[in-house]
């Protein structure tokens, strides 16, 4: 169970940013935008991995830079044990394939579904010539859409329909991992749960390992064994699925869970996190957290917190209050502010 | 305070008529939050914009009433119409980055109801427009007064949405898919406030969007649609843990929830009835995994099943019995 299939190892992904004829003649420093900053993440054979987190804090850089579409900044991505270059072989691609959020953009408008699947399948040598046209068949066959789908047009489909075409051209090249960016962001709720068995099968049947990037908890909870929490560039908690939903520890895993609408009428958040995130062009020094965490005290201001353990196994979380109290940063009310605890110079207190 | 009586909304397309709604009829009433659901295309935003008369073209009302305090305004001349419903109503959209003026400063859009609405001073509107924004929580508001809509995030910008909403001192806000564009924990913040909101005033909402747990965590009532049509509608409570029309029962038991993992999700099999086609006996029938061979036989009327709770289904029988159908099906 615990062999890993596609690592990253201290990425990052940092993107220069425009700069004005001004401050180039000042001399001043380009800005940079630090999307992805020094993340490890692993994902092992036959597990789906998820990674959440609010827009901008980097989820889908750090998918589409495990498969390739970036060169990272810093940092290795390993397939099996094998250290992939920056450029990779064809080979190397064929393993690690990626569904898109939005299938319409991401498949070719005047290509029919066959042409796509065949195009794919003739190129990287998947199946003998005489084979590609029935291999074509069993793969719409396996995302669960009709023989004559083939000869359509992706305009001639429904959104849920596109996904699976989406899943389908990604799954031609029998790859090991799937990065699933978004994969039901996109669609209504009954289409949704579609393509989330459909993902939940193929995982079983196939064996597929799949990082599943997405903001949606609930869809993650449903979808995933192991999370992995980004906030602001790095991942804040990590642990298995239901060890981090059930007993989260960092202050913003916490806040993050509180705030999903829950089917419960009267239902009112325990507490909501304040302000909106910070800008990885700027990042604080400390904690990036600190300045939105209502349980931030002096040194979180000052130091960069590490993902250490806690609790269970795996379980793992960057926040200072791990240890430093007993029972961590979870065992402290998110509601009400620091009051009379053994922490020096707290901000709220 | 809102009356809408068997509204039809007809969308001339290249294939030919389409009928998007096909006789809603609901009520609001003084400070009650009702909320409107369905999936894309079953006519809720296009309910909700034809309450103020602001239908995108080509799409028109064919019939039906919208009572506005009692009065039909739909009888109105358009001028008069627009000006009855907005002394009442208004409106928060789906995307703050659309329904704002890219090129005038968020403190002169505030103020603008005011002063021309409202016949305020320059002065008097500007004090009121920081008034509404520090009651729609964004922080600083004296210099924010003065910053473009690109300078603010999107949840800042939902909140000056809301402040201009407000500015008219309205009794009934209609917000459209107001947290969709928005992340979890700004969304959050968001339903937050409008709950805040009504709190305060006597203010009465209508809320329409795709995801139960948000009408669920702001509403009293709900009113779910599918095909142009209500097919059930309740109090929240009842609706959640009782569902009468399958839909609604196959809606609720097909979005994963945050607080357990289901073994499997339920699918809602094929896609809804193609509008434009005239429609014969039950618009779900097809998709329902309960229907009976007498589920074609004309489309059901939406019904008094209990006090207080209407179902546009022939087979009224307790959820438990469907629970269990399910898993014999699964």
């Amino acid at each position: 169970m615990t062999e890993p299939v596609l690592t990253g190892r201290g990425l990052s992904q940092h993107f220069p940013l425009e700069h004005g004829t001004w401050d180039r003649l000042r001399r001043r420093p380009r800005p940079v935008l630090r999307a992805v900053d020094g993340v490890d993440l692993v994902v092992n054979r036959g597990e789906t991995v998820g990674l959440v987190g609010e827009s901008g804090c980097g989820k889908s850089t750090l998918g589409r830079a495990l498969v390739g579409l970036y060169e990272p900044t810093a940092g290795q991505v390993l397939f099996g044990t094998e250290v992939l270059a920056a450029k990779r072989t064809r080979e190397q691609r064929r393993h690690v394939q990626m569904v898109f959020q939005d299938p319409y953009s991401s498949l070719n408008p005047r290509m029919t579904v066959g042409q796509t699947l065949r195009e794919l399948l003739r190129l990287h040598r998947i199946v003998p010539r005489d084979r590609v046209d029935t291999r074509c068949r069993e793969l719409v066959e396996l995302v669960g859409l009709p023989d004559h789908a083939l000869h359509s047009y992706p305009r001639q489909f429904s959104g849920g329909q596109r996904q699976r075409i989406g899943i389908a051209r990604a799954l031609a090249l029998e790859p090991q991992v799937l990065v699933a960016d978004e994969p039901v962001s996109a669609l209504d709720v009954s289409v949704q749960a579609n393509v989330l068995n459909l993902l939940a099968d193929l995982k079983r049947d196939l064996g597929l390992s799949m990082l599943f990037v997405a903001h949606n908890m609930a869809v993650v909870r449903q979808a995933c064994d192991r999370v992995a929490v980004m906030y602001l560039g790095r991942v804040v908690e990590t642990g298995p699925t239901e060890q981090v939903f059930t007993h989260p520890q960092h202050p913003y895993t916490r806040l993050l869970l509180a705030s999903v609408p829950r089917m419960r009428p009267g239902h009112e958040p325990e507490a909501t996190v304040k302000g909106e995130p910070g800008s990885p062009v700027d990042l604080p020094t400390g904690c990036r957290f600190a300045t939105r965490c209502p349980l931030a005290f002096d040194r979180c201001l000052v130091d960069d917190p590490a993902l250490q353990p806690v609790g269970g196994p795996g379980h793992e979380a960057a926040c200072h209050l791990v240890g430093a109290v007993p029972g961590g940063a979870a065992a402290l009310p998110l509601a009400t502010p620091l009051v009379g605890l053994p922490i020096q110079g707290s901000r709220r207190a | 305070m809102l009356e809408v009586h068997d509204l039809h909304v007809e969308v001339p397309t290249r294939r030919g008529l389409l009928h998007a709604v096909r006789g809603v009829s609901f009520q609001v009433a003084a400070g009650e939050a009702l909320g409107l659901v369905g999936e894309s295309g079953c006519g809720k935003s296009l309910t909700l914009r034809a309450v103020l008369d602001l239908l995108p073209h080509p799409a028109r009302i064919v019939s039906g009433t919208v009572l506005v305090d009692g009065v039909d305004v739909t009888a109105l001349p358009r001028v008069a119409r627009r000006r009855a419903v907005s002394a009442v109503i208004s409106m928060v959209f789906q995307d703050p980055m659309t329904a704002l003026n890219p090129v005038m400063r968020i403190g002169e859009q505030i103020a603008e109801v005011p002063r021309t609405r409202l016949g305020r001073s320059r002065s008097e509107a500007h004090a009121r427009a920081l008034e509404l924004m520090r009651q729609v929580g964004i922080p600083d508001p004296e210099r924010r007064f003065r910053a473009y809509p690109h300078e603010l995030s999107g949840g800042l910008r939902q909140r000056v949405v809301i402040a201009i909403a407000l500015s008219c001192e309205p009794r009934l806000l209609l917000c459209d898919e107001p947290t969709t564009a928005l992340d979890v924990t700004i969304q959050a913040q968001v339903l937050e406030l409008l709950r805040g909101l009504r709190r305060q005033g006597d203010l009465a909402m209508m809320l329409v969007t795709h995801d139960l747990a948000v009408v669920s965590e702001t509403c009293d009532r709900l009113a779910v649609m599918y095909a142009g049509r209500v097919v059930e509608a309740g109090s929240i409570g009842e609706l959640v843990h009782d569902p009468h029309h399958p839909y609604t029962f196959s809606l609720l038991r097909s979005v994963p929830d945050p607080e357990q993992v289901r073994t499997r999700l339920l699918t809602i099999a094929g896609a809804p009835p193609d509008l434009v086609e005239p429609v014969t006996g039950c618009p779900f029938a097809a998709r329902c995994p309960f229907s009976r061979p007498d589920c074609d036989a004309g489309e059901p009327e939406l019904r008094d099943v209990a006090p207080g709770r209407h179902s546009a289904c022939r087979h009224v029988r307790p959820v438990s019995e469907w629970s269990r159908e399910v898993e014999v099906l699964a």
